[in-house]
């Protein structure tokens, strides 16, 4: 598992993208089948492994390590994985295979799943054990989506990520005809024709320097939805429901997948009504449409859905300007629609999975609200909950990190212990005298909450030390905002 | 009031200087100016400048000299290992510590009784310096950098092997290894060699002045180049600095450098994070959790003193072996009042 724990360290502590894909490509190369394969299907998510809980992590801990020893690590770690990991008498490591404990796992039975965790962990080294935790505890496991595996295959094999796409939803893992044919060592496996992801164009924010090169007769622009990015694929007789990320989500989404026609493959936003607002067709009547501009491909969906209305289905609008003025304009009026901000996408250039399309989100709003309660995370971050006051009670509208400058950090330490006047565990109660200043998105309604709403997306800006605490207590603002 | 027998406490005991050696009158790596001391090693946070008379290796001599602007001290003494030395009523002498180049143990032997103070010191292996000796001894005062079981270094080659491969994994950036001037940076060089690293390594000018000391001490690091030699496009190279900030000394000027941490420290996930580590290597110069408890149990001392780092969990694991053991902050408040 050595070259496993290492790829799985390397991109935990990867900055960006093109790192970590850089990273998956070298494994891929080195990597032996079938452990290539397994692994590939664990980082995309393709198979579930059984999960250990942070019960049964503890009485294995307690089974095996000294107590008081492991209380000391733990509260110096802080993560109760990585301390089991540093503290587990392992042996050199080296020896296991990534391909036999996968397989091990999903074998494995409810009973005897602890003294099989416990019976991999004997063999293994430290970073082997972390990384041999992190599969197991399902926590948040790789900072890696399932496309940038495709792409990282794609580049591996000298290939393109359809390609990769295709085949891979033709086989099961550990996929090896196809890491036999991206390896050189076999003929492209023939797939049958399954329905299959294919990469959507991908946006990126837009910037001022955008702006100058924005022109009606070049761009289109229209809304930038509140939702999620849904691909709808109808091929060979079979449906499917892909996320962005080009997970099969069919199961969660089976009323949508019944509405996909045979022979298409549509590019959306699934909204929380249930709707999907179509902007882009990639396959037509079992034809590539990826060749053809936006421009074409937006007419042909728009005759696709008037051929067959669907209710739950809807082409998103084509917004009219002629200057940017006008897209300020539109962008400024964007909830009012169910809207976040708009996207200007160019009318002429055919599908690239290059990030075509430029966003132009709406700013975060700002408002402020009193601090209620603190609370310190296991990983040693400080978590704030936010109120107003609604009737005659504080309110809870939303909770924070603090993440703020260490000066500041410190100072709002010393304030928290002095003004602390109640303890609930981890969670410290203080007097509500303190006002921070919040960005958010939106605001929920939130009727199971005591203050009726929540923000949403709250970020803490910034701590208004001078500022009085009534001077911002009434609710009635958000109120005003919710939907 | 009975006679009862000299305790080690009755002449070694901790005073606001640092560690003091009653009947020689001397300190051991004082923290302020004293008039006489004897150091263990070069780092700053052992070897001050400006006491008056100084005992230390050949190599911590050289090394001090080197790194202070001021005069580091008025007279001084080099010791060879094992070499005796009798200061007041008080024979000393040192022996290899295998932290860094020169590095020592002090023995202090005084009314049949004797005192090992470790210094900062590792059992791995080190071709930049002489192996830590055990000396048997009646106290041993021992560091506890990383003094809980969290802390177990791996095998420092298999690190190195990381750090070449991500060369092959990046091409096009050059390697940043961030360690400290003295006695990480020669050994992440050895390392680098003993892995058949044989082109060029470019190295901050603070790093390139200890490694001349390390060469006249017979430890040769092989092709040694200044980073003003270094290309504007340096490629896949390989760069020894010190740690800096993000964007601050050589790393600023690099494009897209791979920072690399090469320190005891990286065992744990949210130190190397905090430090913006990309590639966090486990190498140390000190001992871990299993080199501290085995040297004890090697030693069977009569009792241990643990400083420098995290006492607790060493001090119970001490007493766990049957051996007596306590704080050295404690030695001295109060316990040698006794006369």
């Amino acid at each position: 598992m050595r070259a496993h724990a290492d790829l799985v360290d390397r991109l935990s502590h990867a900055p960006d993208k093109s790192y970590r894909h850089a990273i998956l490509v070298d494994y891929f190369r080195h990597a032996p089948s079938p452990d290539c394969g397994w692994v590939a299907a664990v980082l995309t998510g393709e198979i579930g492994l059984p999960r250990v809980g942070p019960a049964a992590l503890k009485r294995l801990a307690a089974e095996r390590l000294d107590e008081t020893l492991f209380t000391w690590s733990r509260d110096y770690v802080g993560d109760l994985g990585e301390t089991i990991a540093l503290l587990w008498p392992g042996l050199p490591g080296g020896d296991l295979c990534i391909a036999d404990v996968v397989q091990e796992l999903i074998e494995a039975e409810k009973s005897t799943l602890s003294a099989l965790v416990a019976n991999c962990l004997d063999k293994l080294d430290t970073r082997e054990r972390w990384a041999f935790l992190r599969l197991v505890t399902g926590g948040p496991r790789v900072p890696v989506s399932a496309l940038e595996v495709k792409q990282a295959l794609a580049e591996f094999g000298g290939t393109d990520t359809s390609a990769v796409e295709e085949v891979w939803h033709s086989l099961t893992p550990p996929y090896e005809p196809l890491f036999a044919w991206l390896g050189g060592r076999g003929e492209k496996p023939r797939t049958g024709g399954l329905p299959v992801f294919h990469p959507p164009v991908a946006a990126r924010p837009i910037e001022e320097s955008d702006l100058n090169l924005i022109e009606s007769s070049e761009y289109f622009a229209e809304w930038k939805w509140d939702g999620a990015r849904v691909q709808l694929v109808g091929l060979n007789g079979a449906r499917r429901v892909f996320s962005r990320e080009g997970d099969d989500i069919t199961a969660a989404h089976s009323e949508l997948s019944a509405l996909i026609l045979e022979g298409t493959v549509l590019d959306g936003e699934l909204l929380a009504s249930g709707e999907v607002r179509l902007f882009d067709i990639l396959v037509a009547e079992a034809r590539d449409l990826r060749p053809e501009p936006y421009d074409n491909r937006r007419s042909r969906l728009q005759s696709h859905l008037e051929a067959d209305p669907v209710l739950k289905l809807s082409l998103s609008p084509l917004l009219a300007y002629t200057t940017v003025d006008d897209l300020k304009s539109y962008r400024s009026r964007a909830s009012e629609y169910g809207a976040i901000g708009i996207m200007v996408k160019p009318r002429h250039v055919p599908w690239s999975p290059r990030e075509d399309w430029l966003a132009w989100n709406i700013d975060d709003r700002r408002t402020s609200a009193v601090l209620l309660y603190c609370e310190r995370m296991r990983n040693g971050t400080l978590e704030l909950t936010l109120g107003r006051l609604r009737g005659n009670a504080l309110a809870p509208v939303g909770r924070v990190r603090a993440d703020l400058p260490e000066d500041e950090m410190s100072k709002l330490h010393d304030w928290i212990s002095e003004n602390r006047t109640d303890r609930f565990g981890p969670v410290q109660q203080v007097r509500p005298d303190l006002v921070c200043e919040v960005a958010f998105s939106a605001v929920d309604t939130a009727t199971r909450r005591k203050a009726g709403l929540v923000l949403r997306n709250p970020k803490l800006l910034r701590i208004l030390w001078d500022m009085p605490a009534d001077a911002v207590m009434d609710i009635s603002e958000l109120t005003g905002l919710a939907r | 009031m009975a006679a009862r027998a000299m305790r080690p406490e009755d002449w070694v005991r901790v005073r606001p200087e640092g560690l003091y050696v009653e009947p020689g009158n001397f300190f051991v790596d004082p923290g302020r100016v004293v008039e006489t001391a004897i150091i263990t090693h070069g780092h700053s946070d052992h070897a001050r400048a400006g006491n008056g008379r100084v005992a230390a290796t050949q190599a911590t001599l050289d090394i001090m000299t080197q790194r202070m602007n001021r005069k580091p001290w008025r007279d001084c003494q080099a010791l060879a290992y094992g070499e005796r030395l009798q200061v007041g009523d008080v024979t000393v002498w040192l022996a290899p510590a295998g932290h860094v180049l020169g590095s020592a143990q002090v023995v202090l032997e005084y009314a049949g009784q004797r005192v090992v103070i470790s210094g900062d010191y590792k059992r791995q292996s080190d071709p930049t310096c002489a192996a830590f000796e055990l000396v048997p001894c009646d106290v041993f005062v021992t560091e506890a950098t990383f003094g809980l079981p969290v802390f177990q270094h791996p095998d420092p080659g298999y690190e190195v092997t990381r750090l070449l491969h991500s060369r092959e994994i990046y091409p096009n950036r050059s390697v940043v290894v961030h360690a400290y001037s003295l006695g990480k940076a020669q050994r992440m060089l050895a390392l680098l060699r003993a892995a058949d690293y044989q082109r060029p390594i470019y190295v901050a000018p603070i790093i390139l002045g200890v490694c001349e000391i390390y060469r006249k001490h017979g430890i040769d690091l092989g092709d040694l180049r200044a980073l003003d030699q270094l290309e504007n496009n340096p490629g896949s190279e390989i760069i020894l600095a010190p740690p800096s900030k993000p964007g601050e000394g050589i790393v600023g000027k690099l494009r897209d450098p791979l920072i690399v941490m090469a320190s005891g420290w990286m065992t744990v996930r949210k130190h190397a994070r905090g430090r913006g580590a990309e590639l966090p290597l486990v190498i140390s110069d000190h001992a871990d959790w299993n080199e501290l408890v085995s040297t004890i149990q090697d030693l069977a001392p009569e009792e241990v003193w643990v400083t420098h780092g995290r006492e607790d969990a060493l001090i119970l694991q001490t007493q766990r072996l049957g051996i007596k053991a306590r704080a050295l902050s404690a030695i001295g408040n109060g316990a040698g009042a006794e006369q």
